[in-house]
């Protein structure tokens, strides 16, 4: 027994002293000048043709400046969030990385994101403002970008020549074409149902559209008819049966291949329905507004790149991608054109020509970028609150007043966590 | 002294071959698993310091009626998987067994699903069980019965991820019930035959009672198993629709990766840590106690 308890007594110790090391912060490397240093950049692994321009803007980076090297990595969407936050948890974040606007705060509002006004000062008048202003967070630029991706609703042309139907303008009008074009095989529409903040991303029109911001400079703004009316109408649409209950961002290929008629999503399918389906015929039309009269609206996102504050050499990161974001006119219209996005930079619209005219980028052009509205950066838990609410509103029999009352309790409760 | 020496090198020996594993399970699991309690006394969003909450957590779990809901879930799920597992696995054994000329061929069908890792079955069976298209819906259709809203439905979702919960493992359970039956000596059922016992009286008398400890094995697993299951809801569900299928364990990771709230997940991950081990006691307690 003796010799029993005295091995346990050991081991159990070693261990216990082994997992205190695991919560040590390692020493930062010293910002010497003149010391090789190797930048670890993650980027959300997206279209083939956008994938490809990093990798060449990042080979032509390393090959002119050998002292700072940057090592590119492509991580899967599923995975981003959860790959980045447990980086961070075992201090093995990357120095650069792609965030979206919905996970913005998560990063910049904790001090993990090193500032970059020092680079964005110089070309500060050439940004359209509203971009530069989603990219601050009190009065500091904490982020580049490049792009905005614009939501509209996507419709099978063929569909509706052939059952003799208008597009859409108001909601009364989409869920009437929704009710002609559902068959037991095919819905009328289809949007993201998964809850998260993609499916916020593309429904906060539908509450902007009635006037409630739900949140705006820190203030509840929710208990209003116009979020009982967005939810209303959700109901609606899932109710009658025309729209899909199970659909995610990625059925765009059920769009392509007809087995929804209309679909809630965003300019960057417009890159990918032309690389894999170049014979389908479809259109884009602003968001249908709740009645006749009315303005649309449109949510305007667009991951951006931060600098990690807690990274090897922030001030040569931010150099690097100061240098492929912003110092070559030519890649930064190839790089915006790659991801079908709207440059948030006036000369890069300018210098992309015509590029815009074609159908349907025009239309996101003319009629719904002047309507653009930024995507709001929510905390996580204002995130879930308003996933919340819609989930019930699309799947279960809540009443609507009830639905907003609470997320009005659990928005509140949010915001003074803060 | 010659005796004690070489019992004492032995035991030696014996504690030497065993310090490989043990020390693994000190290292990847007791370790970390301590580090996950010192988490629980935390506040932490991963992304900036922890910061102390003593038992706050622990206090929260409590009062968090979306907890005691998800735990619901579990515990209805666990109620009617478990049986129907029992049962389902046990035919299956009992079939195979009866066969033996095609015994090779149905125990490779009915282990496949086991092989496939839980998260790919879920894709599969969220194609398989979709509203309009989906195959089971079209095979239903084609038999003129209306289709289900297998996963879209508040009230029909969990039953779904039962019905998936066992096709992943029946298999498995099928082996281990299939080796308790062949270790029934074949005189019994003779004998029982002779004395002019049907196939039911000799199940009763002499088949599940000499499957006393199998049982208690693939219960207690079953249990264990029910309590932690996340892969295929994960993946078919996500915990929806208005979570319907929102079990404990989806619960923690919604926490701790959507909500970056890692000291109140690891307390819940404990809490559930406790719930397991009084219910693996109390089986034990019930189900070996009379063991004479």
């Amino acid at each position: 027994m003796k010799a029993w308890s005295k091995f346990v007594t050991i081991a159990l110790s070693l261990v216990i002293i082994a997992s205190m090391f695991a919560g040590c912060s390692k020493e930062n490397a010293s910002s010497d000048s003149n010391e090789k240093v190797t930048l670890e950049y993650w980027r959300i692994d997206s279209s083939d043709q956008l994938n490809a321009i990093w990798k060449k803007t990042v080979e032509e980076w390393n090959t002119n400046h050998p002292e700072s090297q940057i090592n590119l990595t492509f991580v899967p969407a599923t995975e981003y969030g959860q790959k980045l936050a447990t980086a961070f948890a075992s201090e093995k974040g990357p120095d650069i990385f792609n965030i979206s606007p919905g996970e913005f705060m998560k990063y910049a509002g904790t001090g993990v994101i090193h500032p970059v006004d020092k680079w964005v000062e110089k070309s500060k008048d050439d940004y359209y403002d509203y971009a530069l202003e989603g990219n601050k967070v009190n009065g500091k630029v904490m982020a580049f970008s490049q792009g905005l991706d614009l939501m509209g609703l996507f419709y099978n042309k063929e569909l509706f020549e052939k059952n003799n139907i208008q597009p859409p303008t108001t909601w009364q009008e989409t869920l009437d074409a929704a009710k002609k074009l559902a068959t037991d095989k095919r819905y009328g529409i289809s949007f993201t149902t998964k809850q998260g903040y993609v499916q916020n991303f593309e429904l906060y029109p539908l509450f902007w559209m009635n006037g409630s911001e739900l949140i705006k400079d820190g203030k509840v703004d929710v208990n209003n008819d116009g979020t009982r009316k967005a939810l209303q109408y959700l109901r609606d649409l899932m109710s009658s049966g025309v729209a899909d209950k199970s659909s995610e961002d990625t059925s765009i290929d059920d769009f392509a291949a007809g087995n929804t008629a209309m679909m809630f999503t965003g300019s960057w399918q417009v890159g990918i329905l032309k690389d894999k389906y170049p014979n389908f015929k479809y259109g884009v039309i602003p968001y249908p507004v709740p009645a006749a009269g009315m303005k649309t609206s449109s949510d305007a996102g667009g991951w951006k790149v931060v600098i990690s504050a807690k990274g090897k050499n922030p001030d040569r990161a931010g150099d690097a991608i100061d240098w492929m974001m912003n110092q070559n006119l030519e890649r930064n219209v190839e790089m915006v054109k790659a991801a079908s996005q709207f440059p948030v930079k006036k000369s890069v619209l300018k210098a992309a020509g015509n590029y815009y005219d074609s159908y349907p980028f025009d239309v996101f052009r003319d009629s719904i970028l002047p309507n653009a509205h930024l995507e709001p950066s929510f905390s996580p838990e204002v995130v879930k609150a308003i996933g919340d609410a819609i989930q019930k509103a699309l799947f279960s029999n809540t009443p609507i007043d009830e639905i907003v009352k609470t997320l009005e309790q659990e928005c509140n409760k949010a915001v003074q966590a803060k | 002294m010659k005796r004690l020496d070489s019992k004492r090198k032995e035991a030696i020996a014996a504690y030497l071959f065993m310090a490989p594993n043990l020390l693994g399970l000190l290292i990847f699991l007791i370790g970390p698993m301590l580090y996950a309690f010192y988490v629980s006394l935390h506040h932490w969003d991963i992304i900036t310091e922890m910061r102390w909450a003593g038992f706050e957590n622990y206090l929260n779990a409590f009062q968090d009626s979306a907890w005691w809901n998800s735990l619901l879930k579990t515990l209805i799920y666990t109620a009617v998987f478990v049986p129907s597992l029992y049962i389902l696995s046990l035919s299956l054994a009992l079939l195979v067994h009866g066969m033996p000329k095609f015994s090779g061929a149905f125990r490779t069908i009915f282990f496949l699903p086991v092989i496939i890792s839980p998260a790919i079955s879920g894709v599969i069976w969220k194609y398989l069980m979709e509203d309009k298209v989906g195959l089971l819906n079209q095979i239903l259709d084609f038999f003129g019965i209306a289709g289900v809203p297998w996963i879209t439905d508040t009230d029909w979702a969990l039953y779904s991820m039962i019905l998936v919960g066992l096709w992943l493992v029946m298999g498995f359970y099928m082996i281990i019930f299939l080796a308790g039956l062949q270790d029934i000596p074949k005189e019994y059922y003779e004998a029982a035959t002779i004395d002019g016992a049907d196939f039911w009286k000799s199940f009763r008398h002499i088949t599940l009672p000499n499957l006393r400890h199998t049982s208690v094995f693939v219960i207690v697993m079953t249990v264990i198993g029910s309590f932690q299951v996340f892969d295929q809801i994960k993946v078919m569900t996500n915990g929806g629709p208005v979570d319907a299928t929102k079990l404990s364990v989806l619960y923690i990771f919604d926490t701790s990766f959507t909500l970056y709230n890692m000291g109140y997940a690891s307390a819940l991950s404990f809490c559930l840590f406790i719930i397991i081990i009084l219910f693996t006691l109390l089986q034990f307690k019930l189900l070996r106690n009379d063991e004479t």
